[in-house]
């Protein structure tokens, strides 16, 4: 964050920027010179260095200044003298009593308070304002590439700008838990609609305030560790025309930052939702903090969710618990819209009855996740997924063309689990036959059982059924063949006729 | 119908618009501002609504009638009982000097409440707070210069307010704002509305703001509710005071390097049609700045030449002779510059006091001065508002803002009622240069 003075902007038909200092040559250079400066003055007085600073600062006034603002705080400045200057005023003003006119009563007032504190009017002189900021030393600095200064004020301008907002809108895939942690904690009110999140706070519903500017900066970390997140905020600003709102947007596409967050390390809230993460559920895939709801005014984050084939259902665990946190909880359940699709899991110690919820899949689990019934709930599921499928498919006429038909590319066109289409398929296929994954037409299976007359070794067999596309073992067997393994060689099998 | 407090609003829950609120979707009540608070209680008491009212979450606050030894002086007291007359809401008007402080410690005493002091500097919370603890000797909390503790009485910076309006509005039945003419800025409002305080009290020299927003204290405080001028209380309680301007002219180099810094900032002026006519004029190039070259190099030749001025050695010389001339007496030296502070700090050695002099120093400056172990204080902004220097007969202005309010006040620093005294303030300024300009728009609010 930087001084607004600092802030640099660009607006165009209502939109605003800050001027981002792009990672070019040119300015890598200032970058470099900035810090070559803070570097060169270790040991030496801080007024040297903001001369310094200012001497070179024509070049890019408000670059340069930013680049510094960021480098102080990477400095360690401390005053030089042998006694504390507060104390060697105190003397001093003490000896004088009201002021001096000349040089010589000047001398004469500094050589006693020198002699009362034992030291050499020289040491005394220096003693006198070492703590002024111009006088201070820098003593140490902990230095940055050029190309990570350029990224930090980059990201500072970012947030300096976002002090002006009145109000934030975002977009995120993932890490909802740690954003909505960061939005109760910073006092700011949310509301949700579809895939947005609109920020601001209590008082924006009277007026437009820049009050939650800062915190709406304070935002900006925890959305940047979504994988994929935008935002659009409200940014008020005074012009020449009066105040104005503009509109400031931000993805996680563009480059100024990329400042390593180091997300994908997962963290969890206990060894129970690790273990649930790390389990496989027959084909379902388990993903994090998959979604915000809502639940009547609240968010609502579920633990997990399970996806698969156009399937979602939501796992929240209960563990860890207070009555007021399980009141709080259930209270948010019930209003959620979508309450079939969800299953909790309640430790058995928790003192409440199924009843309190409204909803069927409800498990209790007592120190290990109950993988046989939640499996049992997704095959319900599936079951139910299947028979949906299959209702939509009767009513869909399927073209069946070619000789070889994967199933896998038709059910996806469709959106439907294989299991569906095949079923489907089963009561008519009008001429082709079902291999597998595959459909096959009869002219298909005729030619291959030709060439398969002529053929003796197994070898060639298949890449007879490789040339036609055909990749089910099944084929042999449903040609009327079987193998014969003549030893370990693969190369001496033989096909033969039952 | 239930009233909460939220975070420096109050959220109404019930199925009924109160005046003052309006529906919020996002947490599916009414909301109004902690602003209106009372009108609301008025409201609902007046409709006979019933209501629960848990929005006051007060400090648990000790007696704070029981020893109060304060006499007011005969228009302390009017001040006062105009603020009680208005429903205890208001502001007072009142010159620096004349006591302001006072009358807010006999309301605090008077409503017996939890009560919260809004000052615009460290150097004020510190005098507060030193004053209350001296009349009700308890510990009294402090929010700002790196503090926070929150107790039945608090001394808080308007920064500080600010930021944390949203936690606090709730805990006082008083609150005070002094040098209230700071509160209608943009973001200091929000503490007034914030603040669900049924009772408020503003304090100024200065109630009338140059940007006209001076209005909004009457939706925020209560507006003037009494106001007493300079020259009707100077001489009875106030020492009369006698101005000297001198005017000293530029050495022949500074003049010409003057000319030149000037010369480039008139000549920018001229080759974009602009005139400065007032603060917002200048505002203007300030902020083209940021993007014309041109008009950074206008202003930084406009500074330097600014500096010239301030910084003359006929200047320097003219302050040494005025000090001459008061040995014996107490003087108190004003001048904008930090550099300037420090400048004539280390020539004529004098205590020097910036916004930079750490609080435990500035006391025992101020101290020190009080009791005349130190005879002379060179300060600048630090000093511009309501803190007490008695016994200062001599001023100097060395440089100025040329704002009418920064003058007033500074006059105030040195007018403290004393038998037989006369108070002197110089003011020096370059003739030929811009500064009379300046120096003309400070005496205004003399006439």
């Amino acid at each position: 964050m930087l001084t607004s003075d600092l802030l640099v902007t660009k607006s165009h038909k209502g939109n605003i920027e800050p001027v981002y200092a792009a990672l070019e040559q040119e300015n890598i250079d200032i970058s470099s010179s900035v810090i070559n400066l803070f570097q060169g003055h270790i040991e030496k007085s801080y007024g040297e260095l903001i001369d310094e600073i200012e001497g070179i600062e024509e070049i890019n006034y408000r670059l340069i200044r930013g680049l510094a603002q960021i480098l102080e705080r990477r400095c360690i400045i401390e005053k030089d003298s042998i006694i504390e200057p507060v104390a060697a005023r105190r003397v001093v003003f003490e000896e004088c009593k009201g002021a001096v006119t000349g040089p010589e009563e000047r001398k004469l007032v500094l050589d006693r308070a020198a002699g009362k504190l034992s030291i050499e009017p020289a040491d005394l002189e220096k003693a006198l304002w070492a703590d002024q900021e111009e006088n201070l030393i820098i003593k140490e600095f902990r230095t940055i590439t050029p190309e990570n200064l350029l990224r930090q004020y980059n990201l500072s301008l970012t947030q300096t700008l976002l002090f002006k907002a009145t109000g934030m809108e975002i977009r995120i895939e993932d890490n909802y838990q740690q954003v909505f942690r960061k939005i109760k904690q910073l006092g700011l009110m949310y509301s949700i609609e579809q895939d947005k999140i609109y920020l601001d706070g209590p008082v924006s519903v009277f007026k437009l305030t820049e009050k939650y500017g800062t915190a709406l900066a304070k935002m900006l970390p925890a959305i940047m560790k979504c994988r994929k997140w935008s935002l659009k905020a409200s940014i008020l600003r005074k012009t020449f025309e009066g105040k104005r709102i503009y509109d400031f947007t931000l993805d996680h596409n563009r480059q100024i930052f990329s400042i390593d967050f180091s997300y994908g390390v997962e963290t969890f809230d206990s060894a129970i939702e690790k273990e649930f993460f790390l389990h496989n559920f027959n084909g379902w895939l388990a993903r994090r903090e998959p979604a915000v709801l809502k639940a009547g005014k609240y968010a609502f984050i579920p633990d997990f969710s399970l996806e698969k084939k156009g399937s979602r259902i939501y796992v929240e665990i209960i563990g860890f618990w207070t009555p007021e946190y399980l009141k709080n909880k259930i209270q948010k359940i019930n209003q959620l819209k979508d309450k079939e699709n969800i299953i909790l899991i309640v430790d058995k110690h928790l003192a409440c009855s199924g009843s309190e919820f409204k909803t069927d899949n409800l498990i209790f689990y007592n120190e290990k996740i109950p993988y046989l019934e939640i499996i049992k709930i997704l095959r319900k599921y599936e079951e139910k997924q299947l028979a949906e499928d299959i209702d939509r498919l009767k009513g869909i006429d399927i073209p069946l063309e070619g000789s070889v038909i994967n199933l896998r590319e038709v059910s996806g066109r469709y959106d439907v689990s294989g299991d569906a289409l095949k079923t489907v398929i089963k009561e008519n296929t009008g001429g082709y036959l079902l291999l597998g994954d595959q459909l096959v037409n009869d002219q298909t299976l005729k030619a291959i059982q030709d060439e398969l007359e002529v053929v003796k070794k197994h070898s060639e067999a298949v890449k007879i059924f490789e040339k036609y596309g055909i990749k089910s073992q099944q084929i042999l067997d449903t040609l009327g063949y079987k193998v014969k393994w003549n030893g370990l060689d693969p190369e001496n099998a033989e096909i033969v006729k039952i | 119908m239930r009233l909460t407090f939220n975070r420096g609003t109050i959220v109404i829950q019930g199925n009924m618009r109160i005046p003052n609120s309006i529906w919020d979707e996002r947490s599916g009540t009414f909301r109004a501002m902690a602003l209106h608070y009372r009108d609301i209680i008025d409201y609902l008491k007046n409709s006979h609504i019933e209501f629960a009212d848990n929005v006051l979450d007060l400090l648990p606050c000790p007696d704070l009638q029981s020893n109060s030894k304060i006499m007011l002086r005969d228009y302390q007291q009017q001040a006062l009982d105009a603020w009680i007359m208005n429903s205890k809401r208001g502001v007072i008007v009142l010159p620096t000097g004349s006591g302001k402080t006072i009358i807010g410690i006999k309301a605090i005493s008077l409503l017996n409440t939890p009560a919260i002091v809004v000052v615009p500097t460290i150097s004020l919370v510190d005098q507060w707070r030193s004053r209350l603890k001296e009349e009700f000797k308890i510990e009294v909390g402090v929010m700002g210069g790196g503090e926070q503790d929150i107790k039945a009485l608090t001394v808080s910076t308007y920064d500080s307010a600010y930021i944390h309006a949203d936690k606090l509005g709730n805990k006082f039945g008083l609150i005070i704002f002094d040098e209230c003419h700071h509160l209608p800025a943009e973001g200091y409002k929000h503490i007034a509305e914030m603040f669900v305080s049924p009772f408020r009290m503003g304090l100024t020299a200065t109630y009338e703001r140059e940007d006209g927003l001076h209005t909004e204290l009457n939706r925020l405080l209560g507006g003037s509710i009494f106001e007493k001028k300079i020259n009707e209380l100077a001489g009875e309680h106030l020492s009369p005071f006698r101005l000297v301007k001198v005017a000293v002219g530029l050495k022949e180099e500074e003049k010409k390097e003057y000319d030149l810094n000037q010369r480039i900032f008139t000549d920018y002026l001229n080759r974009n049609n602009i005139t400065i006519r007032s603060p917002a004029d200048f505002q203007m190039v300030v902020i083209r700045s940021g993007r014309d070259p041109g008009a950074r190099m206008a202003l930084l030749a406009r500074n330097k030449a600014r500096e010239i001025a301030l910084n003359s050695i006929s200047k320097i010389e003219k302050f040494s002779e005025i000090l001459k001339n008061h040995k014996e007496g107490k003087a108190f030296i004003f001048t904008e510059h930090n550099r300037m502070v420090h400048r004539i700090s280390k020539d004529f050695l004098i205590p020097a006091i910036t916004y930079r002099t750490a609080s435990k120093e500035r006391s025992e400056i101020l101290d020190r001065f009080r009791k005349g172990t130190y005879r002379a204080v060179v300060t600048s902004k630090v000093l511009d508002e309501g803190i007490d220097v008695p016994d200062a007969d001599v001023g100097i202005i060395l440089s100025g803002t040329g704002s009418e309010r920064a003058f007033v006040q500074r006059l105030g620093r040195i007018l403290r009622k004393k038998e037989g005294k006369e108070a002197v303030l110089y003011e020096i300024i370059s003739s030929e240069t811009s500064e009379i300009n300046t120096a003309k728009r400070r005496k205004k609010s003399l006439r």
